[in-house]
C-alpha cells in the first residue's frame, strides 16, 4: 500500500442519468473534484485505473491527479467518496476531493487489529471490533494506510480498548471522542451454542394493534 | 423462528418485487455479508436454517447479524375446503427480499471461516447469493 498513486482525469461535459450511463458503457465513470478553494469541477475516469488506485492505496493515500489539456502540474488529492453498483459492485462515481499539502485535514483510517488475546486461549470471549475506522487529523503527507490496534491487552480486566489508547504515528491526532470505544471483549455466553436458541416459540400469533378495530365499531354506531 | 410482536393488521395483501433493494445493500455492521442476486419471500424457516448453518460453522466464535426479518403474514386455506368464504388464516412470515439486498453479515473469525459458513447458509435459501465484503476492509494477508 504505497508507492506513487496517480490518476489521470478527462474534464467532462456530459451529465444526466442517459449521457452518463452511455460513458459508463465505454469503461469511464463520472467523477468530481472539489476542495475548499475549488470550484467544483466534472471530470471523467478509467474505472480500471481507479480500481487500481483503491487496491494500493484505498481511500487514504495521497493520488497525483492530472487532468488532461490542463495544468501540467498534477494535483494532489484523496479520494472522498465511492458509489458502486449494488450487485455488480462495479463503481459508479468518484467524490475527489483536492488537499492542501501544508493544512492538517480530518480523514478515517481504518483500523486493523493485531496479536491475539489471551481470553480468546482461555475461551472467555473474543475480541469484538466497534469501530472499523477511526478519525484522525493530520497532514495529507502524514495519513497512514491503517492503524493496527494489538488486542493481546484486551484481558477480562481490561475488557475495552479505547480510542485514546490506540498508538498513532508521529504527526497525526486522535479527532475521534476519546472515549469511544474500539474494541471490545465479547464473552461467550452458555447460550450461545444456541442450537436450539430460537427454536419454536409456539405458533403464538402476534398481538393485532386493537385501535384500527376499536375506532370501525364506533364509527357503525 | 422469527415473527412480529404486534402487528397493526393480521392480514396483508401480496404485494410486488419491483426492482432493487434500495436500502439494506451494503455490509454494515460485519466484515462479510450475503447479499441476494433475486427476488424472493424469505421464509422465517428458511432464515432460521441459514442462521443455524452460521452459527453451527463458527462455533464459538465471531459475531452474525441477521439482516431482514420477517414482518410479512402469508396466508392459506385449508386442504380440501371450497373457494370463497374469505381470505385463509396466517399460514406462516416472509421477509421481502429484492435483490442486491444483504441477508446476513458476519465478523470476528478468520476469512476463510466466514466465507464458509455463508457459503453453506447460502445453500440453506432458496435463491442465487453472492459474497460480498465490507467496503475498503483490509483483508489479512
Amino acid at each position: 500500500m504505497s508507492g506513487e498513486l496517480t490518476l489521470t482525469a478527462e474534464p467532462r461535459t456530459v451529465t444526466g442519468r442517459r449521457p452518463v450511463r452511455r460513458l459508463r458503457r465505454t469503461g469511464l465513470i463520472p467523477a468530481v473534484l472539489y476542495g475548499p478553494t475549488t470550484q467544483p469541477r466534472n471530470l471523467q475516469l478509467r474505472a480500471i485505473d481507479v480500481e487500481k488506485v483503491l487496491h494500493r492505496g484505498g481511500t487514504t493515500q495521497l493520488v497525483d491527479l492530472t487532468i488532461k489539456g490542463e495544468e501540467d502540474r498534477p494535483i494532489k488529492v484523496l479520494i472522498r467518496d465511492l458509489q458502486r453498483h449494488p450487485i455488480k459492485r462495479s463503481l459508479l462515481h468518484v467524490d475527489l476531493i483536492e488537499v492542501n499539502l501544508e493544512e492538517k485535514l480530518e480523514v478515517e483510517v481504518p483500523i486493523v487489529l493485531v496479536g491475539e488475546s489471551p481470553a480468546v486461549a482461555a475461551g472467555i470471549g473474543a475480541p469484538s471490533q466497534v469501530l472499523d475506522t477511526i478519525a484522525v487529523r493530520c497532514l495529507p503527507t502524514d495519513i497512514p494506510a491503517q492503524i493496527e490496534v494489538d488486542v493481546s491487552t484486551l484481558t477480562p480486566e481490561h475488557d475495552v480498548i479505547r480510542a485514546e489508547e490506540v498508538p498513532l504515528p508521529e504527526g497525526v491526532e486522535l479527532a475521534e471522542e476519546p472515549d469511544a470505544a474500539v474494541v471490545v471483549l465479547e464473552y461467550i455466553s452458555e447460550e450461545v451454542e444456541g442450537e436450539e436458541e430460537a427454536e419454536e416459540m409456539g405458533e403464538a400469533e402476534p398481538e393485532v394493534i386493537a385501535r384500527g378495530k376499536a375506532e370501525e365499531e364506533e364509527e357503525e354506531e | 423462528m422469527l415473527m412480529p410482536k404486534r402487528v397493526k393488521y393480521r392480514k396483508q395483501q401480496r404485494g410486488r418485487m419491483k426492482g432493487m433493494a434500495t436500502r439494506g445493500n451494503y455490509v454494515a455492521f460485519g466484515d462479510y455479508g450475503l447479499q441476494a442476486l433475486e427476488p424472493c419471500w424469505l421464509t422465517a424457516r428458511q432464515i432460521e436454517a441459514a442462521r443455524r448453518t452460521i452459527v453451527r460453522h463458527m462455533r464459538r466464535g465471531g459475531k452474525y447479524w441477521i439482516r431482514v426479518f420477517p414482518d410479512k403474514p402469508v396466508t392459506k386455506k385449508p386442504a380440501e375446503t371450497r373457494m370463497g368464504s374469505g381470505k385463509g388464516n396466517v399460514d406462516h412470515w416472509v421477509a421481502v427480499v429484492k435483490p442486491g439486498r444483504v441477508l446476513f453479515e458476519v465478523a470476528g473469525v478468520r476469512k476463510d471461516v466466514a466465507l464458509n459458513a455463508l457459503r453453506l447458509a447460502s445453500h440453506k435459501l432458496p435463491i442465487h447469493t453472492q459474497i460480498i465484503a465490507r467496503e475498503g476492509l483490509v483483508e489479512e494477508e
